[in-house]
């Protein structure tokens, strides 16, 4: 799994050649007016968006203490790596602590500090992980190297503006991982449904530079056979992606949240040989409990 | 299935050294006929030699000598793979090709290719002018041309996965990262000193030995099957051939591919020359050349360089512009490189597959094949026969 924790999202993921359709789909169902902005809520907006590190799924009302956590399980339809089109079901664990809306703990947004906290914008380093590629993931990498467990330090952006959620992180890998920087922006737009259900709906795209593009997307000349070409990726956007996310919650604490991701590759990263299909959607759903 | 080292095994019936394709259509082979097969490999994966650096076509039968083995294998092992491949779902695409003659000499050399594939049965190929040839594929520039109707491209990894997984329906073992160091005939078959490379890094020494009986033992090892056949001790190394390593290098065509069928000029000394195959991605590469080696692969221990040098480039965009006079400038991008495993010596004569059993080497139980280069991915379900056969008798 390439990032699931670092990358702060529900999970992705490829149904294959139906990507397409797919995508066009989640699209569609951008473009719903299903979300009711007056509807009677059990959060503000401010609860929806900044209650805990993930900022998507809000932490319990009035929690007592400085500790807040969030813990969640569930499973998502992923790709058997980033450019695969073959689909595998796997689990999605989540946890997020919080310690005084400063320092965070999180399986979807890493290890950081809130440097810089108003009301609407937080602003800090933050360390994630990114869990690499094994050739054993899928027939289609075999014989190329594994891209080994790296560990990325970074800063990260985050304001909230009504109704709007705009999220900006970069990324230096500093271990024996891919060795390169990815750059990541996020706007989102979350609403209330009715007075349990949250709907939020986002775009994000990720740019790469050449070691990280190297090291996902390139095949050197000695890793070429037949049906796999030499390839030298370099810098550039390696995706876009749609996605739409919806939170009920059962009572404050308990909730189900699901998403459904659509995501094209961009040229440097879809013309891969390893890349199988360049369009993809994941799914997912995960029950959880806030603390 | 990737099985584990096959440490509690002391004797099976039949061991195969080599998961490449035709040592795969060999276990299956033997697996379907009952024989408990162990399959012997020292990579990680199948194919990852030979069988994964070629062009993936299915060779109608043309050039090779009449009643050599090569001749004979590609036809037959032609049909079985195109019926093979339709019952089992491989992926594949009998797309026909076009060999070319660029000169008036070269129109003599294809009307004697017609009379050659003719004697080995292939006698489906038909002459166009060089103004039909053109019509038909506006990019071409030729005197003429030989139409091959029943030339195809295949997915040599889909290909290999359906013979692994009939093998191991049938009860086969692949063992990977197990690489065959030695052996000894014995009076009732042949053992194997193995060796876990996985323990020891990919080409690595220092990983642990076990040795392993069988009653019956198919040298499939490719570009190590000399190496491996000189550690055998009580085999006579006399009937070992020397090996030669010629490298073929591949280029890709950036952009979109400009043929609708394969295109060949007319061969080379010790290849088909640098033709352009498509495969089923569509996408157009032009190789192999020739790149003789001398002493850069030694015997069990060698590691082979596939870089391919992108100065090569030029040879291909001379090569490649005498029937595509149209290829653009840096279209070409180094795509990906092979080895042949060859009997035929720098500068000499074409030779055949030698599939050596105790008729030949005087060991029962033993087959050793070398040189097994093109056409060895068409021809694998037929040598796969032609061992079985040698087996029962």
């Amino acid at each position: 799994m390439n990032g699931i924790l670092a990358n702060g999202v529900l999970g992705k993921g490829i149904f294959g050649r139906q990507g397409r359709s797919l995508f066009s789909a989640v699209f569609f169902v951008l473009a719903l007016p299903i979300a009711q902005p007056g509807a009677e809520t059990k959060y503000n907006d401010w609860e929806l968006w900044s209650s805990t590190a993930n900022a998507v799924l809000p932490a319990k009302r009035g929690a007592a203490g400085p500790f807040r956590m969030n813990v969640a399980l569930g499973a998502v339809a992923a790709p058997e790596y980033f450019g695969s089109d073959t689909l595998e079901a796997k689990p999605l664990p989540l946890l997020d602590v919080n310690y005084a809306g400063t320092l965070f703990l999180s399986t979807q947004q890493g290890v950081g500090w809130n440097m810089w906290r108003k009301r609407t914008l937080r602003l800090g380093p933050r360390i994630t992980f990114d869990f690499g590629r094994q050739a054993a993931d899928s027939p289609a990498l075999s014989g190329l190297p594994d891209i080994e467990f790296g560990t990325e330090l970074g800063v990260f952006f985050e304001s909230f503006i009504a109704s709007w959620r705009f999220k900006a992180d970069i990324r230096q890998e500093i271990g024996s991982g891919h060795g390169g920087l990815l750059m990541n922006g996020e706007a989102a737009w979350g609403n209330r449904w009715s007075k349990d259900a949250s709907l939020i709906f986002g775009m994000r795209t990720t740019f790469m530079d050449d070691s990280y593009a190297a090291s996902y997307f390139s095949v050197s000349g000695t890793d070429a056979t037949s049906t796999r070409a030499a390839y030298a990726a370099v810098a550039g956007f390696r995706d876009v992606n749609a996605y739409a996310q919806l939170v009920y919650d059962f009572t404050q604490s308990l909730y189900v949240a699901t998403e459904l991701r659509g995501t094209l590759m961009m040229p440097q990263a879809a013309d891969s040989p390893i890349t199988e299909s360049d369009t993809f959607v994941t799914g997912s759903v995960m029950v959880g409990y806030r603390f | 299935m990737q099985a584990k080292f096959p440490a509690m095994i002391d004797r099976v019936d039949s061991i195969v050294v080599g998961a490449g394709v035709v040592g795969l259509a060999i276990a299956r082979k033997l697996a379907l006929a009952g024989d408990e097969v162990i399959v012997l490999e020292s990579a990680d994966i199948i194919g990852s030699g030979t069988s994964s650096r070629n062009s993936e076509v299915i060779h109608a039968g043309i050039y090779y000598a009449r009643d050599s083995l090569k001749a004979r294998f590609c036809v037959a092992g032609k049909k079985m793979l195109y019926e093979y491949c339709a019952s089992r779902g491989v992926d594949h695409r009998n797309c026909g090709k076009l060999i070319v003659a660029t000169s008036n000499e070269e129109l003599e050399i294809l009307a004697g290719i017609k009379a050659k594939a003719a004697a080995n049965g292939v006698d489906d190929l038909y002459e166009i002018s060089a103004a039909e040839a053109m019509a038909q594929e506006p990019a071409l520039q030729c005197t003429g041309a030989l139409v091959s109707p029943s030339t195809g491209i295949i997915d040599s990894h889909g290909l290999m996965l359906a013979y692994q997984g009939e093998a191991e329906d049938h009860g086969a073992v692949i063992a990977f990262n197990s690489r065959a160091v030695g052996g000894q005939v014995l009076a009732d078959g042949i053992s194997l000193r193995i060796e876990d490379v996985s323990r020891g890094g990919r080409n690595g020494r220092g990983g642990s030995e076990m040795e392993l009986a069988c009653t019956r033992l198919i040298n499939a090892a490719g570009l190590y099957a000399q190496p491996l056949a000189r550690t055998i001790e009580g085999l006579d190394p006399a009937t070992v051939p020397e090996l030669y390593y010629c490298k073929g290098n591949y280029f890709s065509l950036a952009g979109a591919q400009p043929f609708s069928r394969l295109i060949y000029p007319v061969p080379a000394s010790a290849s088909l020359g640098v033709h352009l195959t498509v495969d089923l991605g569509g996408q157009a590469r032009f190789g192999p050349d020739q790149e003789w080696l001398d002493g850069a692969v030694e015997g069990l221990d060698g590691e082979i360089d596939y870089l391919v040098e992108p100065s090569r480039s030029d040879v291909f965009y001379d090569a490649v512009r005498r029937y595509y006079p149209g290829l653009p400038d840096d279209s070409l991008q180094p795509a990906y490189s092979g080895m042949r495993p060859k009997l035929q010596r720098p500068g000499g004569g074409v030779e055949d597959f030698m599939i050596q059993g105790p008729g030949e080497h005087g060991v029962a139980g033993l087959i050793n094949l070398y040189g097994i280069e093109s056409p060895g991915l068409t021809s694998s379900l037929a040598i796969a026969e032609h061992v079985g056969t040698m087996l029962s008798d």
